[in-house]
């Protein structure tokens, strides 16, 4: 009578228990009468658990994911605002009157300036909103582009003027 | 499924692949930072990918596969991988440190498949997962993971003596 030995590869994938359930039992009922195949998944049981200390080594704790978007934000040039939703507008002014109306005069100017000027590209957006991901494009002092990405789960307000680009 | 909502997921996992392959905590979380900027350009592009996780991982290990000939040739070994775990007990450190420069060594003599499918097997992938991911039948990847484990304990075997 022949026998079918399983291969190699069978053995393996029966090791790792990723064969189909009817396959596993045929296996194991030839495991149960082979010795040369029982022999053969020791050696790879032996070879994979060398393998899988070997990769063990290796590991690294994960880094948090607030770890990485607050490093992406340190990185993209963004700081935590200290006051607030408004940041630095939220600050107490005290002004005298007319120094408020020159500077309602001189924003009313700013605005009519600003408003002439060509639109922003349409794939150029503003901040994201909380948790939304954003990709911060930064131009660094040699010229040479660095893109970040980063969540942005808390309140930033730009010390540089990075394009941002959120998802879609 | 939102592309913020791959990033939460995936991140983590990507990164700690990557590190296995990488050599360094830096050179991984830019290839993580990298292999999701580039998620991001085709999703913007429209030509998202079906399967972001898989398509994720295929990135970050041609990005590995790039890092590591880069280093190849400019002849750095990628020596000084950052220990992470507690530094209390130099003498579980130093040991740390050695099993870590001979899996280096073994990993470093292994082709860039062998690596990839023993990286992705070692994070606890599926077969079908790992086929998918290397671009690979699923019935070979038995036969492709038993021969890159017996290369792998074959060099370690020699590496150790």
């Amino acid at each position: 009578m022949m026998i079918l030995h399983p291969s190699r590869g069978a053995l393996r994938s029966y090791h790792d228990r990723q064969l189909s359930e009817r396959r596993a039992r045929d296996v194991a009922r030839h495991l149960e009468r082979c010795a040369r195949c029982g022999a053969r998944l020791e050696e790879i049981g032996t070879q994979a658990q060398q393998v899988r200390e070997l990769f063990e080594a290796l590991e690294v704790e994960s880094v948090p994911l607030r770890e990485v978007v607050a490093r992406g934000s340190a990185t993209a040039g963004l700081e935590r605002a200290p006051f607030g939703a408004w940041g630095w507008f939220s600050r107490p002014v005290a002004l005298p009157v007319p120094a408020w109306i020159s500077l309602g005069l001189a924003l009313v100017l700013f605005g009519a300036i600003v408003g002439t000027r060509p639109r922003m590209a349409p794939d150029v957006q503003p901040p994201a909103a909380e948790g939304r991901l954003v990709v911060v494009a930064q131009r660094g002092p040699s010229g040479r582009e660095s893109r970040t990405l980063s969540l942005n789960e808390g309140n930033y307000r730009f010390i540089e003027t990075p394009t941002v680009y959120t998802s879609p | 499924v939102t592309l913020e909502q791959d990033f939460r997921t995936h991140y983590t996992e990507i990164f700690r692949y990557a590190a296995k392959l990488a050599g360094s905590r830096e050179d991984a979380e830019d290839v993580a930072q990298e292999s999701f900027l580039r998620l991001e350009r085709v999703v913007r592009s429209g030509a998202g990918p079906a399967e972001p996780r898989a398509w994720l991982f295929r990135v970050a290990t041609n990005l590995c596969g790039d890092l590591r000939r880069r280093r190849h040739t400019r002849g750095d070994g990628g020596e000084g991988f950052e220990t992470l775990r507690s530094r209390s007990d130099p003498s579980a450190d130093l040991l740390r440190e050695e099993r870590r420069a001979l899996a280096r060594r073994v990993l470093d003599r292994l082709s860039e498949r062998d690596r990839m499918l023993l990286a992705l097997w070692s994070s606890g992938h599926p077969h079908a997962e790992i086929a998918r991911i290397a671009g690979v039948r699923s019935s070979s990847i038995g036969r492709l993971l038993e021969r890159a484990t017996r290369r792998a304990a074959s060099l370690l075997n020699k590496e150790s003596r």
